[in-house]
């Protein structure tokens, strides 16, 4: 046995955590994962990824793990960190006994989905990683997303429905950690009305910054061109519970008029403030979302909302009923996932469809309700899904064990 | 290379943002409701005025102090504004006026045409002479003066026109204008109107009629001149006479033919715009089928010369109970500009309005008393219904919203 090998493994037996250092980033990096970060030391390995290529929060968790089951060099406590947008997300951890049980077939895949801790609170672990390299960064990288729009509304004697198909593509991509931007335009395909529909015209396009704050605190600042023909500033402010159980949250928008009129886009000054406070309870068993919300609309009117969404997988249903400036409101909505379930990597540029595409019935749409413009609120993110960013430890768990 | 596209993104949209605030406009500026105003199509009378067929210019239309003037083709519009009745009368200097009292409506063309007849000079009748005075237009009527008609040398002329006395139930052959009006004779004045059917042939119950405030009264009875065959009777004083029989005119039946409709499109835009609006009205009537072949129906056994000659003499009493020549023709209608909401596009239906009775007047054949209807087809004009459909901005009705 020569010098170096000796030497090699006196290093290994005192330094034993050093054995697959750095052998996990190019596994993840393999596997399509971005803003890789990798610490390895006397009380585990600690692991952070963002996820471009499986669709929803779930799946690549699922093929991670499975990946890291096999790597018999993992035999430490393992602790995984989902990025989204360069934030942390969840904390997926992982001990070195379910492992080896894991890997040796003594206990089944729903048994160490069972056994695995999931929560919200990622500050302690997170302070591991500072000072480490970032591989395989998300920066830069452009997603080209086609959103289909289609809008229906019955609010005309000729005709049943006045109806719109546009197609908006978005690029999307990531400026530096939590920021982010969304350029859309919208191309109208269909329609039978006439009106800003017959216009190509801007659809979302925000900059957007978030911050994860210590205590499950998320801040996050969008500037830019909304949903409901706004433009202005939007700052939200939410609190979690670490088992994401509850949820409480606060925005504050500041924003204008953004209209396309005869042909033309005009905006006005940023003059009307709105405003929203919210609670979220989710129930585990059902999956589901109790979510209640006294909010200040757009134009001024004050109301409240009750939304109760059930997850069914990656889908979701959810009927909400509200009451705004003293008139009623009510309807269902549902979204399901897009094709494809895994994606190419990404490389400058890629194509994809938005991995999630949803409806909102609403049953009101004109007479007073549409002269006063009640109940109106912007959207300030092109994905309209519950399920997008989802990461409830409970909700994580049960569809882990699907998987 | 992605830091600096990174960095350019963000510094664009910054900036575009930043630009947004600059913008004075307030919200409302940009945020317009489409304009309302009400879409109103005014009552109107229009027409063509003729003279022996051919069409007379330069003649003043009026209903009250409402005025048009014939252009070269004779025709004039009136626009009346409100609902309501009407007198509207054609004069023109040396020419005999014409007037018919109407009723109209809102977002209806009233079809009204007129005959004139050019007034025919004058005469001297001396007192201590006989005159005979041959009406020149039709060569229908003529006056036998006795000497002493008169007391003084006197100014006398008279002219056939054509009336309009269906409300009267007269079926007149001839209609003069006498003048000097109100002239009292000293002795009575025959009158002869000539008869061209054969002696198989005649009008029973001939009578003399005059005008008295518009409406049209027996005076005296007619007999048939055993010599002449002609229809002779008596006057003694100048008015307006006419000489015919008892027309009984049958219910009418009301039917339409759709016209072309015309469509204005001001969806999209905020603003209310005024159009022209010119529609195509049919004017004028016509014996509804084959005149001759009525005669011979009803008139078993007639000859082809009498059958022509009552195929005349009927036209002549329908032409002086509707006030027009037989002929129907197309006016193209220039109306007052409409008015069309922002947002809003509008139809305006038209509809040419018919109708159809039947004459009936008694004539004697070989003997025997015969009743013979003659259906008459009339355009009345145009009824026109506006129709809406309104753009993206302008909802009718709350039927829900899905998008």
């Amino acid at each position: 046995m020569q010098m170096k090998q000796i030497l090699l493994i006196g290093f290994l037996f005192f330094f034993p955590w050093l054995a697959g250092a750095g052998s996990y980033t190019s596994l993840l990096r393999q596997m399509g994962m971005e803003n890789i970060r990798e610490v390895a030391d006397p009380e585990g390995v600690y692991l952070c990824w963002e996820d471009p290529v499986y669709r929803g929060p779930v799946r690549g968790l699922a093929e991670i793990l499975r990946t890291l089951a096999v790597q018999e060099d993992l035999v430490q406590d393992t602790h995984l960190v989902i990025l989204e947008n360069g934030l942390p997300q969840i904390l997926v951890k992982v001990s070195a006994a379910d492992w080896a049980d894991y890997r040796e077939d003594r206990i089944s895949w729903a048994d160490f989905v069972n056994r695995l801790l999931l929560t919200y609170e990622t500050d302690d672990v997170m302070r591991r990683f500072s000072g480490t390299k970032t591989e395989h960064r998300s920066a830069g990288r452009v997603d080209f997303v086609v959103y289909p729009q289609l809008q229906l509304r019955n609010s005309w004697l000729d005709k049943i429905y006045g109806a719109s198909v546009n197609i908006a593509p978005a690029v999307e991509m990531q400026l530096w950690k939590g920021a982010s931007f969304t350029g859309q335009v919208i191309f109208p395909i269909w329609n039978n009305m006439v009106g800003e529909m017959d216009y190509i015209r801007a659809g979302l396009l925000t900059l957007r910054q978030e911050i994860r704050l210590p205590k499950r605190w998320m801040a996050s600042l969008t500037v830019g061109n909304f949903t409901q023909q706004r433009i202005g500033a939007d700052l939200q402010l939410t609190w979690r519970t670490a088992n994401d159980r509850w949820l409480l949250g606060a925005r504050g928008g500041l924003t204008g008029a953004s209209v396309v009129q005869e042909g033309r886009w005009q905006v006005s000054r940023w003059e009307r403030l709105s405003g929203a406070v919210w609670g979220r309870y989710f129930e585990p068993h059902y999956q589901l979302e109790l979510e209640l919300t006294a909010e200040r609309y757009i134009y001024g009117d004050y109301g409240a909302r009750f939304d109760c969404v059930r997850h069914f997988g990656e889908t979701t249903v959810g009927l909400f009923a509200m009451v705004s400036g003293g008139e009623a409101n009510g309807g269902f909505s549902f979204s399901v996932p897009l094709p494809r379930k895994k994606r190419m990597q990404r490389k400058a540029v890629r194509i994809r469809l938005p991995e999630y595409w949803g409806l909102t019935y609403e049953a009101q749409s004109g007479n007073e309700y549409a002269e006063r413009r009640l109940g109106r609120r912007y959207q300030t993110d092109p994905v309209v899904s519950r399920t997008n960013r989802f990461y409830n430890p409970d909700y994580v768990r049960k569809q882990l064990m699907r998987l | 290379m992605n830091k600096y596209l990174t960095g350019a993104f963000a510094f664009a949209l910054l900036l575009s943002t930043s630009l947004s605030f600059t913008s004075c406009k307030d919200e409302d500026e940009v945020t317009q409701t489409p304009e309302q105003v009400e879409t109103k199509i005014e009552a109107y009378v229009s027409g063509r005025v003729m003279e022996m067929g051919k069409p007379l210019a330069d003649v003043t239309v009026a209903a009250g102090e409402i005025t048009s003037t014939t252009d070269s083709e004779g025709n004039y519009t009136l626009a009346i504004g409100s609902a309501g009745d009407v007198t509207v009368t054609a004069y023109k200097d040396g020419y005999v006026a014409a007037s018919s009292q109407v009723t109209v409506a809102e977002s209806e063309i009233l079809s009204l045409d007129f005959e004139l007849t050019q007034q025919n000079e004058s005469v001297t009748l001396s007192p201590d002479a006989e005159l005979v005075l041959e009406e020149k237009r039709d060569e229908f009527t003529t006056l036998f003066f006795q000497p002493q008609s008169v007391t003084a040398a006197t100014e006398v002329s008279i002219t056939e026109y054509i009336t309009r006395a269906e409300k009267d139930n007269m079926g007149a052959l001839s209609v003069i204008y006498c003048t000097p009006d109100g002239q009292q004779f000293e002795q009575p004045v025959k009158i002869q109107v000539v008869r061209n059917t054969s002696s198989d042939l005649y009008f029973a119950n001939m009578k003399h009629y005059v005008e008295e405030n518009g409406t049209w009264k027996v005076e005296s009875d007619m007999t048939v001149d055993p010599e002449t065959g002609d229809y002779v009777g008596e006057l003694d004083h100048f008015s307006s006479h006419a000489f015919g029989v008892e027309a009984q005119w049958g219910a009418k039946t009301a039917t339409t033919e759709d016209g072309a409709s015309q469509e204005f499109d001001n969806r999209g835009k905020l603003d209310a715009v005024k159009v022209p609006l010119t529609v195509e009205s049919k004017n004028g009537w016509e014996v509804d089928g084959d005149l001759a072949s009525i005669i011979r129906t009803a008139l078993s056994g007639v000859s082809e010369a009498d059958a022509t000659e009552l195929a005349s003499e009927l036209n002549r009493m329908i032409r002086n109970a509707k006030g027009s020549e037989s002929s129907v023709s197309t006016q193209q209608v220039k109306l007052n500009e409409i008015s069309i909401s922002g947002d809003t596009k509008a139809t305006v239906a038209v509809q040419h309005k018919i109708s159809t009775s039947s004459m009936t007047v008694s004539v004697m054949f070989k003997g025997q008393p015969v009743s013979i209807s003659v259906p008459v087809k009339v355009y009345n004009g145009v009824s026109m219904k506006v129709s809406y459909e309104y753009g993206s901005l302008t909802p009718e009705h709350s039927g829900g919203n899905i998008g």
